[in-house]
């Protein structure tokens, strides 16, 4: 049974969550559906709305259910009914008192919506949709959001429907391009999420170092304390990142091993050579993105800065660049 | 005081004149590059792995055989391959449990390249239009590099895993790419 790109990207989707999930759905949906305008969230709000597309008629709401191991389907049933039956409340401008249901204007809708527009078509997106229990609860509750709606922004003819992974990857045709965009997207969540559980294995040396920091400069304990939680976050970074390459795609991880070493090259050149070696250090970092950059820059932009940062802390970290406190002779 | 966490070290230890430490000694390259190490994998996987053939020889699939050695190499996914076998029959874990790791393996090109330093040097014969790899006239080199492993009781997490995976039914479909 060869899978297929569509299940691939199915497959994808429905690992992705939260804002990752809405930027791919939108991102796919921008690419497919000509005339599709997505809503920025920020500074004002979406009002409760992802993206519309045919003039202000279809509308899109996006859900990326966070996922944990500890819920079951009933609570994932429940998270997704309850964050739609948010996003159309505020659709049909509604809030709930208590369990009545009362009329509130929606500022926002009159400057996202053309003028008189009202949508007709609402799809609410999801990236699990494997129970049709969430249906039953949220058509009600669109029923009777007709009834207690003004309408100005909702049509009273409205049709609602839930699409889940497999849907949005059998719509329209896969290419390519949604693959590898999508890849690239889970690669970066998951990198960011190893990251932050990741246990560096023998941070002994690096303590060392942090410790022998706070002897030197004993005025600077906090300063050094947080400095120190901001190159054990960098190092988990880039150690993530270096796992994730080295399970998914090993031709990359060679160039990553490649890059070290000429990061570690240049770095030390750079100190050793210099009467200052410590003005040297900070332009490490730039170093590390130059060299890296080149081969991670298209696919992981959004890592590279990080990355860097997190092979310093590493080199820090793992032995070859430390410091000493002063002897008295050395004045 | 600087933003910069780089620029805060070095303004610490600048005006804490501070000694610096400097060793040249490289970090710890991996191994994952270090052609003997891979040899020894391999030679781990097919001792254990390849199935009588003929006579004299014994053969391994080359899909199986790569999947295997990319699993020895990486114990940590031992449990992601039981999930994937156990879960032939479920389309959708199927497809979240092997996605990631269907595509690692088959873009391993250094394993690639390993073979066919192993064909030319006539230990791995290819059979057929290269589907099974199968034992060659010099295939000896294979057994003694597995033996002076288990001897020496060297890379014991990697024959550990390649002892598990025995358990694991790698079917024809886990072998397959995209």
């Amino acid at each position: 049974m060869p899978i297929s790109i569509i299940q691939e990207y199915a497959a994808t989707l429905s690992g992705l969550t939260g804002t990752d999930f809405q930027a791919e759905v939108c991102a796919r949906l921008q690419s497919v559906i000509l005339g599709f305008q997505t809503i920025p969230a920020k500074p004002h709000g979406d009002a409760g709305l992802d993206g519309f597309s045919h003039n202000g008629k279809h509308g899109y709401c996006c859900y990326g259910l966070e996922y944990d191991s500890s819920k079951t389907n009933k609570d994932r049933e429940r998270a997704i009914v309850d964050k739609f039956r948010g996003d159309l409340r505020r659709l049909f401008e509604l809030s709930s008192n208590g369990s009545k249901l009362v009329c509130i204007e929606s500022p926002e809708m009159a400057t996202i919506l053309p003028d008189g527009q009202r949508l007709e078509h609402i799809e609410l997106v999801v990236n699990w949709f494997e129970s049709h229990r969430v249906l039953n609860p949220i058509g009600t509750a669109v029923a009777s959001y007709k009834t207690k709606s003004k309408c100005r922004y909702v049509h009273p003819s409205a049709v609602v429907v839930v699409v889940g992974p497999k849907d949005l990857a059998n719509r329209y045709a896969v290419d390519e391009i949604t693959i590898v965009r999508a890849r690239q997207r889970a690669f970066i969540q998951r990198v960011q999420q190893v990251a932050e559980v990741l246990t560096i294995n023998d941070p002994r040396d690096f303590e060392t170092k942090m410790a022998a920091l706070q002897e030197i400069r004993p005025d600077q304990l906090r300063a050094i304390q947080s400095l120190g939680e901001q190159f054990r976050a960098n190092w988990r970074m880039a150690l993530a990142f270096e796992q994730e390459l080295h399970d998914t795609l090993p031709n990359m991880h060679r160039a990553l091993e490649e890059g070290r070493r000429r990061i570690l090259t240049q770095v030390s050149q750079l100190m050793l050579a210099s009467n200052e070696p410590w003005t040297k250090l900070m332009q490490a970092g730039t170093i590390a993105e130059e060299i890296l950059r080149p081969d991670f820059g298209k696919l992981y932009g959004s890592l590279v800065q990080d990355v860097s940062s997190g092979e310093i802390a590493r080199l820090i970290g793992e032995c070859p660049v430390g410091w000493e406190k002063a002897r008295v002779a050395d004045g | 005081m600087a933003s910069n966490p780089l620029q805060l070290l070095a303004e610490l230890l600048q005006s804490g004149r501070a000694n610096p430490a400097i060793s040249l000694k490289r970090l710890a390259s991996s191994s994952f590059y270090d052609l003997q190490y891979r040899m020894f994998v391999i030679a781990a996987t097919f001792e254990i792995h390849s199935k009588q053939f003929g006579l004299q020889q014994r053969r391994i699939g080359a899909a199986r055989l790569k999947l295997l050695q990319f699993v020895a190499c990486r114990p940590w996914l031992m449990p992601i391959v039981r999930n994937w076998s156990e879960a032939e029959h479920d389309p959708q874990t199927l497809l979240h449990s092997s996605q990631r790791l269907r595509r690692g393996f088959i873009a391993d090109s250094m394993h690639d390249d390993v073979v066919d330093l192993l064909v030319a040097r006539n230990i791995l014969v290819r059979l057929g239009t290269g589907t099974h790899l199968a034992s060659g006239a010099n295939v000896d080199l294979l057994a003694k590099l597995h033996l002076a492993g288990v001897e020496q009781e060297l890379f014991s997490a990697e024959r550990r895993i390649l002892q598990e995976l025995l358990d694991v039914r790698v079917t024809s479909n886990m072998l397959e790419g995209w």
